[in-house]
């Protein structure tokens, strides 16, 4: 088991490592001064040079690089052109926004992907089997701005029911202690804000808990029905249990494994993936910013945030896979 | 049993409306390459965002957009536009996946080693974020938008290819071919290529639906071609700002790109229980 978690944090690393030279060759062979273009076109040669200097562009690409893993070694990512902030800074200040997204939007997509699975599963080739499979299908191929489009149209613009975007209305003042709206709200007792956040929460969350919920929601009805098939099953039906007994304690259990490995999955994926949802809905997260950052070809602020990213995926995924191995021992077997 | 049956027949069911779905995308882009009822193109502000009906003589079937051009043909257009878009990632992605795949899983070693890290390495960060990065790289344009979709779509050939490359170069043929003095080339072009082509056409068929849903997304962030050019991601985007007023102007595009990639994910999902009894098993269960 040791040996399989320390060759799997190895791999990691290593792919880590390569996704840092990866995203800095990239970063660095973007056309066009990044100096010149961001202090504009009327800008004089020499402030563009003090520029330049400032961010050590002038410098050899390897020196360039070796100072880039120095700070990084040191878990510093560089600062924001843009807004000359530590990159460390601005990811530290959108990131609540974005767990508590994903949060909720995994909420969602766990606890309708799951009664979903199960309700095709238990009623397989009849009519809710079809309804519920037919769902999840669409889920997977509208694409998620248009979800979201429709979303506002008919619960903002039409019924006027959910506020469109942002993450809470001015009005309403409450100390951060942990960054997500849900939690500090109540934690000021305030009761209406947290309504107010809970309002503007629900549209995003939806938008992107649909893609996770189809996904979770075939894997659970795919996983079930194997598990049906199989003798113990049979005997519990042969006792004479209820079949949502049977499902829900016998079945569920042993179908739940691979589930969760894909929930652990699109978790991770979530974190750093919601670039559409929360531009549409101007969530004020990492997605968006990466997103924004990339518009103004915020260097430090690209190569950090998409390193951030994507350390935070691999992470998850580590850590369903050790999850995993504790759960399933035939794995630790296969890698002992 | 009876339920077996009856799954089997839904899931045909299924499989026919993909095609179906996919066949009508066909023939409305082949169509579209040389007739739409208006030029795309054609600006007319005095038909700004009109509903469907009949203006100055003119027939606007599903109305004009912001600008007053016919969203029918618009609509038409863009369909030539994403199945040429489909069919070139996807042809670019397989392309590459398959000749890195072979490379890795026939010959295995470092050459494995190094290629499927740097598959990880490009499954580490989400998608759409690594496409973005690539399209900034490269510049904004269709092309592309189409060459990073194509980039990141290449590890999902690559897996395939390399698992199927394992499994048939340990068969009896692929042993008795190479007995028989037949070189590395011969075998892989006529013994292992053919074995491995089921799986490959599954994910190709799949692979369609996202290639033309990434790059319209990529297209609806602005990174695609300029506005005149009719691609749905874009056409969607732009109508963005007029739908509280004129929402029928974003329904066509909404609802075709929805109906394609779904067309493909149905016929993907269908071929893949056709092809490999194998999977059929692992998916009914």
């Amino acid at each position: 088991m040791q040996q399989y978690i320390l060759g799997r944090v190895g791999s990691m690393a290593l792919s880590l490592w390569g996704l840092s030279v990866l995203i800095f060759l990239m970063v660095h062979l973007i056309p066009g001064n990044p100096a010149r273009a961001m202090l504009g076109e009327r800008a004089t040669e020499s402030a563009v040079l003090q520029l330049e200097e400032q961010l050590g562009l002038n410098e050899p690409l390897p020196a360039q690089y070796f100072a880039f893993v120095r700070n990084l070694s040191r878990l510093q990512l560089g600062r924001s052109i843009k807004t000359n902030r530590p990159v460390r800074e601005e990811i530290a200040s959108r990131f609540p926004a974005t767990l508590e997204l994903t949060l909720a939007a995994m909420a969602f997509a766990v606890v309708f992907g799951l009664s979903f699975g199960m309700v095709a599963a238990t009623n397989r080739g009849r009519a809710a089997d079809m309804l519920t499979m037919t769902t999840s299908l669409v889920g997977v191929s509208v694409p998620i701005y248009c979800l979201g489009l429709v979303l506002v149209l008919a619960f903002s613009t039409a019924f006027d029911l959910l506020p469109s975007g942002g993450r809470y209305s001015d009005q309403y003042i409450v100390p951060a202690v942990t960054g997500l709206m849900l939690v500090d709200t109540l934690l000021a007792g305030d009761l209406a804000a947290f309504r107010d956040a809970a309002a503007h929460l629900v549209l995003p969350a939806v938008t992107l808990g649909t893609v996770p919920l189809a996904i979770v929601s075939r894997m659970t009805r795919s996983s079930l029905l194997e598990v049906l098939d199989q003798d113990y099953i049979r005997t519990a039906y042969a006792k004479g249990l209820a079949t949502w007994v049977v499902v829900a304690k016998h079945a569920l259990k042993n179908a739940l494994i691979p589930v969760i490995t894909i929930i652990g999955l699109e978790f991770g994926y979530l974190l750093g993936g919601a670039v559409l949802t929360e531009s549409i809905f101007s969530w004020p997260g990492v997605g968006r910013w990466l997103w924004l950052s990339v518009s103004a070809r915020d260097l430090p602020a690209i190569q950090g945030g998409v390193l951030f990213v994507a350390a935070l995926f691999m992470t998850v995924t580590l850590v369903v896979d050790l999850l995993y191995a504790v759960v399933d021992p035939r794995i630790r077997a296969g890698a002992a | 049993m009876g339920s077996d049956v009856r799954t089997s027949l839904a899931r045909n069911r299924m499989c026919a409306t993909g095609a179906a779905l996919v066949a009508a995308f066909v023939s409305v882009a082949i169509v579209a390459f040389v007739y739409t009822p208006h030029d795309p193109r054609e600006v007319d502000l005095a038909a700004k965002n009109l509903p469907p009906g009949v203006f100055e003589g003119e027939r606007y079937a599903f109305g004009a957009d912001a600008v007053g051009r016919d969203i029918l043909s618009r609509t038409m257009a863009g369909a030539s536009i994403s199945l040429r878009v489909g069919l070139l990632v996807v042809a670019g992605a397989i392309l590459v996946g398959v000749a890195l795949g072979t490379l890795a899983g026939y010959y295995g070693g470092w050459a494995d080693a190094v290629l499927m890290r740097l598959m990880d390495m490009l499954l580490a960060a989400p998608g759409i974020l690594m496409a973005i990065v690539i399209v900034t790289v490269l510049g904004p344009g269709l092309r592309n938008a189409m060459i990073a979709v194509g980039i990141v779509a290449i590890p999902r050939y690559a897996r395939v290819m390399r698992a199927e490359a394992m499994r048939v170069k340990g068969q009896e043929y692929v042993v008795a071919a190479r007995s028989l003095g037949a070189g590395d080339w011969w075998i892989l072009s006529r013994a292992v290529l053919p074995n491995c082509l089921a799986p490959l056409i599954v994910q190709a068929t799949l692979g369609m639906g996202s290639a033309i849903l990434e790059t319209a997304g990529l297209s609806y962030l602005g990174l695609g071609d300029d506005p005149s050019v009719p691609e749905w991601g874009r056409m969607i985007a732009e109508q963005f700002g007029y739908v509280r007023r004129a929402w029928w102007t974003v329904v066509p595009p909404l609802v075709s790109i929805s109906l394609v990639v779904l067309g493909f994910n149905l016929l993907g999902d269908g071929l893949r229980d056709a092809m490999d009894p194998r999977l059929r098993q692992a998916s009914d269960g």
